[in-house]
Parts: C-alpha cells; structure tokens; sequence
C-alpha cells in the first residue's frame, strides 16, 4: 500500500499523489485561485487516503482538476 | 463508505466572491475557474478587496473589463463581498459556463436581513446593479459595449445593496 493521498478544495478542484506533491499543488491552488496560505500541516490534515477517496466517490469526474490547476 | 471531509475551504473576516459573467450571443453567462459556481477569494486584513479580486482575475483569467463590488451579507462566519466582473468571451477559453438564470430578490424585512439568500439572487441583483452603473457611472458605460446595455436592458437598474 502506498501513501498516495488526495485533497480537495470546496470549489470542486481535487488533486491526488505523493503526499509531497498534494502539499504543493494544493498551496499552489490555494494561493493563486483564492488567494490564500495553507501550511503543510493544515492540507495534511484534510488529505485522506487515495483508496478512501475512492471509497467516498466512486469513478472519475469529481471535482475539476487533478493537476494543481483550476481548469473551469 | 468513508466520507471526505470537506476540503480546503477559504477563511478570514473578509471574503470575496466572484461571479465572472461574459456575453454569448447577446445572452450573459456565468463562468469563471469554479464554473458557474460562486469563486471565493479571501481578502487579507491589509489588503483592499478590489485590488485582490482585479488581481486575482488578471493572473487566473486574464484582464477584466468591469470589477465592481454589487453587495454584502453575513456568511460563511465572514462578511461577503459580492462582485461582478465583466470579461470578454476570448478569456472564457476551457472554462465551464452556464447562462445566469433569472430570480425574485431576496428581500430584506424593515429590521432584519433576509434569512436565505440564494446564489442566484445575489447575482440577480448583481446584474440589476451593472444595468444602474452602465446608466449612471460612465466609465462603467464606456468599457461596456451596446451589446451588454441590450442584455442589461431587462434588469431593474438598482444601486449597492446590503444583502444580509
């Protein structure tokens, strides 16, 4: 089992991976698309597991973006 | 069946929300990196609510043709201030967009705000604020061109509102 986690944001945008890259793509979306600061500590606390992600939403398609960017 | 928790949600007093409209076909539209949903932005205790929502819009979608502030309320454990920003369809690009459908105010009682405001009737009188502006202010009415006016020309033309 890998540690690859998944955090997403109210707006629908949604990222996975290591937890390393979630932290960035997440402080990356925060700041750019709403204009705010989250420490590490605080995005690892609304990750969860990859496998309970998909547990609590079956298939593709939540959220809008999977790659540290809005996409619309 | 395990349940996300909620997410990164913006926090602070103050909190922007965008509604990012673009003309099609004469029609108004609603879009923005959130879709045709609100586009929440927090608003730093030095910072001037205008200059963060010109800003952010800039560096996500590109330059804006109208940013102006159309209401407040009480939300979200902050106050909200409510935007309309103008774009042109070129900057629409991959996001999603929705025609902005049309709602009843959300009326205030003579003491009291309004218990439930919906999105769709902080845009509404967004949208009725613009048709005052494109009246009354003419900068607003030189940015926005003779198609915007005609779309505009159904809503009742109204000033700044406090929502709630």
């Amino acid at each position: 089992m890998d540690d690859t986690i998944t955090v997403r944001c109210v707006c629908g945008w949604e990222t996975s991976g290591p937890p390393d890259e979630v932290v960035a793509a997440t402080s990356e979306h925060g700041q750019r698309i709403h204009n705010m600061s989250a420490t590490r500590e605080q995005i690892l606390a609304m990750a969860v597991p990859v496998n309970d992600s998909a547990a609590a939403a079956p298939g593709e398609g939540r959220g809008r973006s999977t790659s540290g960017r809005a996409s619309g | 069946m395990t349940r996300l928790p909620d997410g990164i949600d913006v926090e602070g007093p103050v909190q922007a929300e965008d509604f990012v409209v673009w003309l099609r076909d004469g029609g108004i539209e609603l879009t923005g990196p959130c879709g045709s949903a609100p586009w929440i932005l927090e608003v730093g205790e030095a910072e001037h609510p205008v200059d963060v929502v010109t800003r952010v819009v800039r560096d996500v979608i590109g330059p804006p043709v109208v940013v102006h502030s159309t209401s407040w309320r009480r939300d979200r454990g902050a106050v909200i201030l409510s935007f309309v920003v103008v774009i042109d369809p070129e900057l629409v690009g991959s996001m999603e967009s929705e025609p902005v459908t049309r709602a009843d105010l959300a009326r205030s009682e003579a003491t009291a705000a309004p218990r439930d405001i919906a999105h769709t009737q902080v845009v509404e009188h967004g949208l009725r604020h613009l048709a005052w502006l494109v009246r009354d202010d003419p900068v607003v009415a030189a940015e926005l061109s003779p198609a915007w006016a005609g779309a505009l020309e159904t809503y009742v033309p109204e000033p700044f509102r406090a929502l709630g």
